[in-house]
């Protein structure tokens, strides 16, 4: 098995606002992640994802559970944690001095991170190159987009080459250049350094790319946590397919009632909705529910041409973490596309 | 694939160039907006410039109270408001730093390097004390220019450096263990108590305008808890009187001073520490409350 990153059990966290009950935030988390894993933290808003996060990185003091990461007790030498772990806050312009240029900001942080002289710069040059930002070294951060001031947080939360890094909302509020860069700068850091990231999004697209394991927290509990593939299948939610066909041989006429009711026999297929006109002419819509697409896509082709029929058009999509969130999550909202 | 397996660089060299950059970064605040420099040399010249003024008036009639300081009372005000203010410079430093890192975002950030919240606090500081010091050195030079203000003959320089630092470690003790209330009693602005109740208790009892031995016995009681009383006495002795170890004031002063600096030195980083580890276990750093 591989080595773990992250091996916690039972975590919870209580926020107390004055003299209030405390409010339980994160309960009974278990999560254990492998080295070198991209993990997608997904879940609505408060659903402690951010809490989870700043204990997994040594900022906060859970109230309860215990576990280590990167073979450090969590509880008893955090500071040992904080040292070899960066985390970039969903907050634009954390950690950025305005009175500094981008290089210059990068330069202050470097020595506080430990690095100097030659190392420093390489490191300073290969982070703004990597994310983009060599052209803007000079610019002050008040003179470079939203989306760039992001990106110049990522760098210098990415000046420590740590071995854990907690990417909270990396791509929030950047344009689809930044998300690109900012990607595949997550994903070349994975790759080729073997660093482990831990993401939180509500970009779907973004955990589908990213990640190969995903966690789903609602309401402060961890009620999934498995490989991004298995996921998807692991609900037996269904994909709608959309298909439009005709007679084979041109009869000016729609194809005979019943026709659909193989269709209901196809591997994986649950339901068939009654068949209504299409634009095309001579043509029919039918749309069936599939719960494993890989099954009936194959069989569903042989089928067409078993009954005499020509395919006009034929859509469908695989499950995809959307609907797994919206599902799990009961979060309708989550998983806009961008 | 090579391997992220770094640790941030520990030790003093990587301790000292973090305060070292922080340092800096303060400096270059300063000067990014030239006026705030300049307003901030004339507030630290304002106290000494004012009391220069006031003492000029009561001079010729306190002397004889001020006898063993060499009896001249506009140098005794001039040299104990000009320290004074060195020491509150390392008093407000460290309540400033955390605030203002605090609701600039910063200070989470810096929690995550290994020496980020130590540097950042002492780094600031030693920009700002060394600063406030050139500046109190000049309005010395200045005011021993225009008269009325002497300085001993030779200086014991040794003990007068060791008697300072002393007293800004004494100062910047308090002025941390203040800031340890930013999350120990979540005083998110404005002043913390400790500092705020300092400031008043040393312009009350500390000798700073009146001699101690004017003033009555409860007072000088409290003043045997200020640092700032043995500071005063020490430098006013080494600096208006050339006075060595020998002198019973400068022995009172060390000794007092070494005393407050290892409480307060220790007590304030010990409370900070606190601070964080209580802020930890509550809502972090970067929420506010």
């Amino acid at each position: 098995m591989a080595v773990a990153t992250i091996d916690v059990a039972g975590l919870g966290k209580a926020y107390r606002a004055g003299r209030g009950t405390p409010v339980w935030v994160l309960q009974e988390v278990t999560l254990r992640v492998a080295e070198g894993t991209i993990l997608g933290l997904l879940g609505p808003n408060g659903a402690g994802k951010t809490t989870l996060i700043k204990i997994l990185a040594g900022l906060l003091r859970p109230d309860s559970g215990s576990g280590t990461v990167l073979g450090t007790d969590l509880l008893h030498r955090p500071a040992a944690i904080r040292a070899r772990v960066s985390l970039v806050a969903p907050t634009v312009d954390v950690g950025l001095d305005n009175n500094l240029t981008v290089l210059q900001n990068l330069a202050f942080w470097a020595p506080i991170y430990g690095l100097r002289g030659p190392a420093a710069r390489a490191r300073i040059a290969d982070v703004l190159d990597q994310l983009g930002l060599s052209e803007k070294a000079d610019s002050w951060p008040m003179h470079i987009s939203a989306g760039q001031r992001q990106r110049l947080a990522l760098a210098r939360a990415l000046l420590a080459r740590n071995p854990l890094v907690f990417l909270d909302e990396p791509t929030n509020k950047l344009d689809p250049d930044g998300v690109r860069a900012v990607r595949a700068m997550i994903a070349d850091l994975n790759t080729t350094y073997g660093v482990t990231v831990v993401l939180t999004t509500h970009v779907m697209e973004e955990a589908e790319e990213l990640c190969g394991e995903i966690a789903l927290l609602r309401a402060g509990r961890l009620i999934a946590h498995r490989p991004a593939t298995e996921l998807t299948r692991s609900l037996g939610l269904t994909r709608p397919i959309t298909l439009t066909v005709r007679p084979a041989i041109a009869t000016g006429a729609s194809p005979p009632a019943g026709w659909q009711a193989g269709l209901a026999q196809l591997p994986g297929v649950v339901t068939v909705a009654p068949p209504t006109p299409a634009v095309a002419p001579d043509s029919v819509t039918c749309v069936a529910q599939s719960a494993d697409l890989r099954a009936t896509m194959p069989a569903l082709v042989g089928w067409v041409r078993a009954s005499r029929l020509a395919l006009v058009s034929v859509q469908a999509a695989p499950v995809t973490l959307t609907d797994v969130f919206r599902v799990l999550a009961g979060d309708p909202v989550a998983g806009a596309p961008r | 694939m090579t391997r992220a397996t770094e640790q941030q660089q520990g030790g003093i060299g990587g301790f000292v160039r973090a305060c070292t950059a922080t340092a800096r970064l303060e400096y270059r605040n300063l000067r990014y907006y030239p006026v705030n420099l300049l307003l901030t040399a004339a507030q630290e010249l304002t106290a000494v410039g004012v009391w220069y003024f006031v003492a000029r008036f009561l001079a010729a009639r306190a002397g004889e109270a001020v006898s063993d300081y060499g009896g001249n009372y506009l140098a005794y005000v001039v040299v104990g408001v000009l320290l004074n203010q060195i020491g509150l410079t390392a008093l407000n430093s460290p309540f400033t730093t955390v605030s203002e890192a605090f609701w600039d975002k910063r200070l989470e950030t810096y929690r995550l390097a290994v020496h980020g919240i130590w540097a950042n606090l002492l780094g600031r500081l030693a920009w700002q004390v060394g600063f406030s010091t050139v500046l109190q050195g000049v309005a010395y030079a200045g005011l021993l220019a225009a008269g009325g203000i002497s300085v001993a003959g030779s200086l014991p320089w040794g003990v007068l450096a060791i008697t300072f630092v002393l007293f800004l470690i004494a100062n910047a003790g308090l002025g941390i263990a203040g800031a340890s209330l930013f999350f120990l009693l979540e005083v998110k602005s404005g002043q913390d108590p400790i500092t705020w109740a300092y400031r008043y208790l040393v312009q009350l009892a500390s000798g700073l305008y009146i001699p101690v031995a004017l003033l009555p016995g409860w007072l000088h009681a409290v003043g045997g808890l200020l640092p700032q009383t043995y500071g005063l006495t020490a430098v006013r002795a080494l600096v208006l009187t050339g006075a060595g170890l020998e002198s019973p004031l400068v022995q009172a002063g060390l000794t007092g001073l070494t005393v407050a600096a290892g409480l307060c030195g220790a007590g304030g980083g010990g409370l900070f520490a606190l601070a964080l580890r209580r802020a930890e276990g509550q809502g972090g750093m970067g929420v506010v409350v």
